[in-house]
């Protein structure tokens, strides 16, 4: 039985939220040039009622000053976006743990969670809050990433989809506080959005993914033409595959993938794989949910079937 | 500043081209003051218009002769303007002015702008008709031997001794602009061999040479007075127009421009692509969007979508509509209209990464001038369902591929393009300077014949870095879908054919390659011409056997009876 009615009947309120670390002001500032484009329209379309701008840095060093912040407060405040909040948290919590972090004080209808380095087509708000204005039940809305979509299936007809990248992301606000945000016990980096997905889904809400709803998200490739990934990110990713394979009882991936880590990964793929080891025997695993596999995919390594 | 020569009035002369203009566009009646008039050559032929001829210079001798021939002079000295221009008014008196000329005389004075200034206050409210003629140095025997280090000053003709200034085409025309004076009309005298046409047999010079040929090719190319030998020009009194006479070394431009051509098919990829716009590291550049033959409510969605972008995309941005010719005309439209840098094209349904503007200008700043060609990756798309943008949308239906390498291959270009133009970015003097044009007659691979010709002129700037995506259209008009395999090979031979015509500089190692693939071409030959020797004697043998069936058989009989000795004595050893 859902606890929330996600549909939408007017102007909506909205908090977008990012978290920073190490992003240059020249980054965020082309960003939120773009969202001010994005709000200032959607305020005037009615999609929108007011918005508000969180920004959590989990950067060795603060992006911003309180002036700096002031500064823009007032450039941007014409376009209905000078409610810029800026808070230093002098430390790196990670993704999941800082979006929870400003997902306390939330008490807006609906809240944007966004990836710093992106940019947000001008319509991006009009054509994110169709979903949740003409269906029930939607409770999150995904955007589209260019320049590199990502490959993930979803239903054309309807838009339905299995989980959704929190790169830009619309949620229902009492849908994100239902589920308690995300897990950043088990997630610090990676699949803290696809977890957040399908525990929404277990809720019995839908996600839906809404092409004509576009950012840029600045990612690169190689000169070879493939992914740019870091050791770290090969970390986060590989501890993240096997927490989630755990969580969502298939504890019987969670070993293969280690067992496989261990005999053929990288270093930093081994060190995960160690690391998963060491929580396994300490019981610090997360508490398994998805028992009869309603939600959960794993196919071929992905957490969904892929277009392409 | 007198014409010191005494050279008669001609059919297909500059003095010719002077009445020409007259009789074309002056009055048939009035007063023709004719500035710096020597022996006034077009005396005769200007009275002969209706025009009442006044000849007016410095040299008394010229003056006399005129005189005596039945004209009225007056003397005059235009190194003081003012006092030239009291003089011309007292000359002219109550009589109505009708033109007035200036032949091979403004490159004798030094206050030639000062005097076209005072000359044009007092044109103003008479209407008067001004042809001036003046050498042009810009002919192309005076660039050829420049190059040699002659600038050789002669007694008369381009580089007459007593020039004080050398005109061009542009120079002549900011000069009269900033003076206020309008052209209506030119007759430009042209000479394929001018006066400097010397020496004869300077392969510099003789246009018998590859080396002339190939600096020719460079000059006609770049505007249309590498052989015009004078500059021949009609006036009216206009508006005052800021036209500077000297040149700043540098120009304020932004580094890059952007031609974007789009028919409005498919305006949900065009947003996209504004979008990525805005997420460009750098925004040193400009956008000039050019719907090409589209409907007007067609082009007010274009105008709404680029006016719905960010500021700063929006302030960058101009929309000009293109309503003629082909795929390639909005190309040289576009690019005519570039006041960037380097310049480059992207079509609406393409893909770019945010450090696209960035990597042109790094490599930019690494060769100057060249070609820039960075990597663009492939990914298949297919059209959607109508979308809030207007038109047809599309999807992403394929993973990315890589198909295109990393380097420029000088060589394999010239068989095949392994370069989209999104990839590309050209100086924009290529086309501004050196004239360079997009084929318009070719309906396919038009990009391909210009990158050629570009890399010729510029060489290239090659990095390996992934800055775009090539879009190929799975489903859906494309140009690959649109044209015939025959327009497609049509257009392939007709640019080889083209470019096959033309001079080229090629780049350091060519003569190697050359020679090293010809010796492969000798070896292929020898080993096919071995290897058919071989086979036509076995061939030989074999027919002779067919035309003569006894000898076939007893050759038959002689091989078995051969073969069963030879197993008789195999057998005998063991």
């Amino acid at each position: 039985m859902n606890q929330h009615d996600t549909q939408l009947q007017g102007a909506a309120s909205l908090r977008i939220q990012s978290i920073l670390y190490g992003n240059t002001q020249q980054h965020v500032d082309q960003s939120l040039a773009s969202l001010g484009r994005a709000v200032e329209l959607a305020i005037s379309s009615g999609a929108l009622s007011k918005v508000q701008m969180a920004f959590g840095d989990c950067s060795p060093d603060p992006v911003f000053t309180d002036e700096e912040i002031e500064e823009r407060r007032k450039r941007f405040e014409a376009q209905g976006l000078g409610d810029i909040q800026y808070e230093f948290y002098d430390k790196n919590l990670g993704s999941a743990a800082g979006h929870n972090r400003l997902l306390e004080g939330l008490n807006s209808e609906l809240v944007l969670i966004l990836n710093p380095d992106t940019v947000v087509a001008p319509d991006l708000f009009i054509e994110l809050v169709k979903p949740m204005r003409e269906r029930q039940r939607v409770a999150v809305v995904e955007a589209r990433q260019v320049p590199i979509e990502h490959p993930k299936d979803y239903s054309v007809a309807s838009g339905e989809t299995g989980w959704v990248t929190t790169a830009c992301a619309l949620v229902t606000a009492a849908v994100a506080k239902e589920v308690n945000g995300f897990d950043s016990e088990s997630f610090f980096l990676y699949c803290d959005d696809v977890d957040f997905s399908w525990r929404i889904r277990l809720a019995g809400y839908k996600l839906v993914f809404q092409p004509s709803a576009v950012i840029f998200h600045d990612k690169r490739l190689s000169q070879e033409g493939k992914w740019i990934v870091g050791a770290a990110e090969e970390y986060f990713s590989a501890e993240a595959a096997m927490m989630l394979s755990y969580k969502y009882s298939r504890a019987d991936l969670a070993d293969r993938i280690e067992r496989q880590l261990l005999d053929a990964g990288s270093e930093s793929e081994k060190k995960a794989a160690r690391k998963f080891q060491s929580l396994k025997e300490s019981g610090k695993l997360p508490v398994q949910i998805d028992a009869d596999h309603k939600v959960a995919q794993f196919i071929d390594g992905f957490y969904s079937k892929h277009r392409f | 500043m007198s014409n010191a020569y005494d050279h008669p009035y001609e059919s297909g002369t500059v003095y010719s081209r002077v009445v020409e203009l007259l009789h074309v566009h002056a009055g048939t009646g009035g007063v023709h003051l004719d500035i710096g008039c020597g022996y006034g050559p077009i005396a005769e032929p200007v009275r002969e218009t209706g025009l009442t001829y006044v000849g007016l210079d410095l040299d008394g001798t010229r003056l006399q002769a005129l005189d005596e021939r039945g004209f009225e002079t007056h003397a005059i000295d235009l190194l003081d303007e003012h006092a030239a221009i009291a003089t011309l008014r007292a000359a002219l008196g109550d009589r109505t002015l009708a033109s007035i000329s200036m032949i091979d005389t403004l490159e004798h004075i030094t206050n030639g702008p000062q005097f076209l200034n005072a000359l044009r206050n007092f044109a103003e409210n008479r209407a008067a008709l001004f042809v001036i003629a003046v050498p042009n140095v810009a002919h192309r025997d005076l660039g050829a031997k420049l190059l040699a280090g002659r600038w050789d000053y002669t007694v008369e003709g381009l580089l007459d001794h007593t020039h004080v200034i050398h005109h061009t085409d542009r120079l002549l025309n900011a000069m009269m602009s900033s003076a206020g004076w309008t052209e209506v009309a030119r007759a430009d005298f042209q000479r394929q061999r001018s006066d400097q046409y010397f020496p004869r047999f300077d392969p510099l010079v003789s246009d018998a040479t590859p080396l002339n040929r190939y600096l020719s090719q460079i000059r006609e190319a770049a505007d249309d007075f590498s052989s015009i030998n004078e500059l021949v020009r009609a006036y009216l009194p206009g508006p005052r127009k800021v036209a500077p006479l000297v040149v700043e070394p540098v120009e304020e431009r932004p580094f890059l421009s952007i031609v974007m051509r789009t028919q409005g098919r498919r305006l949900a990829s065009f947003r996209d692509l504004l979008l990525a716009l805005t997420a460009q590291t750098s925004r040193d550049f400009e956008l000039i969007v050019i719907p090409h033959r589209v409907e007007f409510e067609l082009q007010k969605r274009i105008e709404r979508i680029v006016e719905d972008m960010p500021e700063a995309i929006r302030n960058r941005s101009r929309i000009v509509p293109c309503d003629r010719g082909g795929r390639t005309t909005p190309l040289n439209f576009g690019f005519e209209l570039a006041r960037g840098h380097y310049i480059t094209i992207l079509d609406d349904d393409e893909m770019i990464f945010a450090h696209w503007v960035e990597t042109f200008q790094k490599m930019a700043e690494k060769s100057p001038g060249r070609m820039l060609r960075t990597v663009a990756v492939e990914q298949d798309i297919a059209e959607t369902a109508d979308t809030a943008a207007g038109g047809k949308g599309y999807a992403v239906v394929g993973a990315i591929r890589h198909p295109f390498p990393g380097t420029y291959d000088f060589y394999a270009h010239l068989h095949q393009n392994y370069s989209p133009p999104v990839a590309m970015s050209f100086p924009r003097a290529v086309f501004h300077e050196l004239g360079l044009r997009f084929d318009e007659s070719l309906n396919t691979a038009e990009d391909w014949d210009f990158e050629l010709r570009c890399l010729f002129m510029c060489g290239v700037e090659a990095s390996p870095e992934i800055t775009c995506i090539y879009h190929k259209w799975k489903k859906g008009e494309s140009s690959y879908s649109i044209h015939s395999q025959s327009d497609w090979e049509r257009d392939y031979h007709m640019i080889l054919a083209k470019i096959d015509r033309q001079y080229h500089v090629f780049p350091p190692g060519t003569i190697k390659l050359i020679n090293d693939q010809r010796k492969w071409i000798i070896k292929l030959e020898n080993d096919i011409a071995y290897m058919s020797r071989t086979k036509s004697a076995k061939r030989s043998v074999l027919e002779l056997l067919h035309r003569h069936p006894a000898l076939l058989t007893f050759a038959s009989r002689s091989n078995k009876v051969a073969r069963q000795i030879g197993r008789g004595i195999v057998r005998r050893l063991r």
